[in-house]
């Protein structure tokens, strides 16, 4: 089998003589320095000047490169100090004019106060709430039974009951 | 063999020189690469496509990328297996896509070996078992004997049999085991052997 193989590449190594003609290798050169000259004329002056940069930093090691991070660091920083203030909202006069003071301001129906300290006919809003709303509700001012809080609105004291 | 490895790293050593000059930006010293390995991988590409134009026209291309990337190339490798690596590989891409768009037949190959003073001298010598072999035909079968190979059976092929490189060569330049090497070596020359059975001495 291996004789057999032998032969093989005995009859294919009779293709090294497939050489080049003997001018080849000249004439290819001038060629390869010819299309060298059209690539560098095709190349835009970005990345001409691109590659020349990569080119000078290329020298350049690995302490350098850190020199040149914290420089650009301090450029951003001065950059942003540097900035108009009237971007800032530190700044900027407040708009009073659609404001309410605090004490002008309606409680909310889900206020629970009055029952704890107010006095018992300001109860009416909860009742309200409870019976879902305004709606086909008497709204005339109750009795004063009926509006009795669920608790005393006095203090307990133990031991005081009669 | 010691001469033979003395050669190599001589080669080696000269190529190193060469190659950090022109880093540096000699392109003489660029030159006088493409002027060694010029013949060597015109063998190559050739045997592998089987047309003189494309050719020309591939290591054009091959020398182009390697001068663009030769500020990359770290010298872990020798030259001559990056090189080599770079042609093979655009020579296999570029045979893929002529198969995509096929204009090439068994007819168009190329020939003009059997003018070869030195081809001659092997095939009709005293000795030769080929000397009554008519040689133009003899050339054609091996071409086509070539062209009905799998690329990467032609690639194991032409770097073996027709230019001698070692397994061990081939495998660091292919990037594969050097059992894949000898696996598709095995492999092609069983095909071969069938195509060129009435040559066979």
């Amino acid at each position: 089998m291996n004789d057999e193989y032998d032969e093989i590449t005995k009859l294919m190594a009779l293709k090294r003589f497939e050489r080049p003609p003997e001018s080849f290798t000249e004439d290819f050169l001038v060629e390869f320095h010819q299309r060298q000259r059209r690539e560098l004329l095709q190349k835009s002056s970005v990345s001409l000047f691109w590659e020349r940069l990569m080119t000078h930093f290329e020298g350049w090691s690995a302490p350098n490169w850190g020199l040149a991070g914290a420089a650009a660091m301090v450029l951003v920083a001065a950059v942003t100090w540097m900035k108009p203030a009237e971007e800032s909202t530190a700044a900027r006069p407040l708009d009073r004019s659609g404001m309410v003071p605090a004490s002008f301001q309606q409680q909310d129906s889900l206020t629970i106060m009055p029952f704890i300290v107010g006095p018992p006919d300001e109860s009416n809003s909860v009742n309200q709430a409870e019976n879902g709303g305004s709606e086909g509700v008497d709204l005339k001012k109750p009795n004063a039974s009926e509006t009795k809080p669920p608790f005393s609105a006095k203090p307990f004291i133990q031991g005081n009951q009669e | 063999m010691n001469e033979e490895a003395t050669s190599t790293q001589s080669s080696s050593d000269e190529d190193r020189i060469w190659v950090e000059r022109a880093q540096n930006g000699d392109t003489r010293a660029f030159d006088e690469l493409v002027r060694k390995y010029t013949p060597r991988l015109y063998g190559l590409v050739y045997n592998m496509t089987s047309n003189r134009d494309d050719t020309a026209d591939l290591l054009q291309d091959i020398f182009a990328k390697a001068y663009r990337s030769l500020k990359r190339f770290m010298g872990k490798s020798t030259f001559y297996t990056w090189i080599y690596s770079i042609s093979v590989n655009m020579t296999l891409n570029f045979l893929k896509k002529r198969n995509r768009h096929p204009k090439l037949s068994l007819d168009d190959l190329d020939s003009g070996i059997e003018n070869d003073p030195d081809f001659i001298k092997a095939t009709t010598g005293q000795n030769s078992p080929l000397r009554d072999v008519n040689l133009h035909e003899l050339q054609k079968r091996l071409n086509e004997a070539m062209m009905r190979l799998s690329e990467d059976h032609r690639a194991v092929v032409t770097m073996y049999d027709i230019q001698g490189l070692q397994h061990s060569e081939i495998s660091a330049i292919l990037g594969v085991s050097e059992g894949t090497v000898r696996s598709r070596l095995f492999y092609a020359h069983r095909q071969l052997q069938n195509f060129l059975e009435e040559f066979r001495v």
